[in-house]
């Protein structure tokens, strides 16, 4: 594990990056951030992972009923486990997943949801983009408004305001748990598809909708991303 | 009945020994569309200022605080299965959780509404 703080006084922030990790250690490890997250005195944390092997997570109040085969992943060996914060069910294989935790007042006092993800995602599009991509939030899109903010059982079937796409296909996604005036959150940079590894555990429709970097023309490990 | 204000932005109004309890149109502001609520069981005993139940909303799930102790002794079912309702009617169908007041001298705590007002006026 490697952590760093990076910046000065109260403008610096926590830089932790712990590799890839099973499921039930990273989502262990997510939520002692959130638990151990001083409103008043911490530094707002980014925490850099993957997953080893990898997983499925379910959002916070997510049944896995109708969505997952819950013992077809166990005879298989792939962890499923539960996220702190809200959206729907994610495989996590070959992705570079993030969490921040921060109060609204280290990033400019944004205290809306949706203002807080175009915040919070900002640091994404910039990345995008300096690979040569063009992401954009769904709500910015050129092809005029979508269907947003449906509740899906898988987190790559719905597209929120401030999900990112690259020409109209979602490019991971991100959640937010929100407590003791704490932001929390989650999101994941997918490096290649992992969609058709996930099908034959999911009791739901699987989505056309997602893309990855690999899918966009950027094949790299996440060492090199990062 | 009288309503009360949280700085976290929930409200009760209280009618004798209940209180009815729910967020304010300024919580829902901020959430966004609200996707999911998440009731306790009646009978459950909360404190003032403990997590009371949550709310997902533009997959965030944000945390709801009791504005005063108390056991619960209804919830609304109608958001359970009809979430969006918060959103248009927050002080009114909109409603989560009614409580049997455990100490109404608790209430001193809270901010009655031209007090909330300010508190807003506040933060903008």
């Amino acid at each position: 594990m490697r952590s760093e703080d990076r910046g000065s006084g109260s403008k610096g922030w926590r830089l932790i990056d712990t590799g890839p990790l099973d499921g039930p250690s990273n989502m262990a490890l997510d939520e002692a951030l959130l638990t151990c997250f001083d409103p008043g005195s911490s530094l707002p944390v980014l925490r850099l992972y993957g997953w080893n092997p990898p997983a499925f997570s379910l959002g916070r109040f997510q049944q896995p009923n109708g969505v997952i085969d819950l013992e077809r992943c166990a005879r298989a060996g792939i962890p499923v486990v539960r996220r702190v914060t809200g959206g729907g069910c994610i495989f996590h294989a070959e992705e570079l997943t993030y969490s921040i935790v921060c109060t609204p007042g280290q990033i400019s006092d944004i205290v809306g949801v949706k203002e807080s993800f175009r915040r919070l995602c900002g640091f994404l599009l910039l990345a995008y983009r300096r690979l040569g991509l063009s992401p954009y939030f769904a709500v910015d899109s050129p092809a005029g408004p979508a269907r947003l903010g449906e509740r899906t059982a898988l987190c790559f079937a719905g597209t929120e305001a401030y999900d990112i796409l690259v020409a109209g296909r979602k490019l991971g996604g991100n959640a937010q748990r929100r407590t003791r005036g704490i932001i929390f959150q989650h999101g994941s940079i997918p490096l290649y598809p992992a969609l058709s590894q996930a099908r034959p555990y999911l009791r739901c429709a699987v989505p056309a909708g997602a893309t990855s970097l690999a899918e966009e023309g950027f094949t790299m490990a996440a060492e090199v991303l990062k | 009945m009288d309503f009360y204000f949280t700085r976290e932005h929930e409200w009760i109004r209280i009618d004798g020994q209940v209180g009815i309890i729910g967020i304010t149109a300024h919580a829902v502001e901020q959430l966004g569309d609200i996707t999911f609520v998440e009731l306790p069981l009646p009978g459950r005993k909360v404190k003032q200022a403990e997590v009371l139940c949550a709310i997902e909303s533009v997959k965030a799930a944000s945390d709801i605080y009791a504005p005063l102790s108390g056991k619960v002794i209804e919830v609304n079912e109608l958001v359970e299965n009809k979430p969006e309702i918060v959103n248009s009617s927050p002080e009114g169908e909109g409603w989560l959780v009614k409580v049997e007041i455990a100490d109404p001298g608790e209430v001193k705590g809270l901010m009655n509404r031209d007090e909330y007002t300010l508190y807003l006026k506040g933060l903008s």
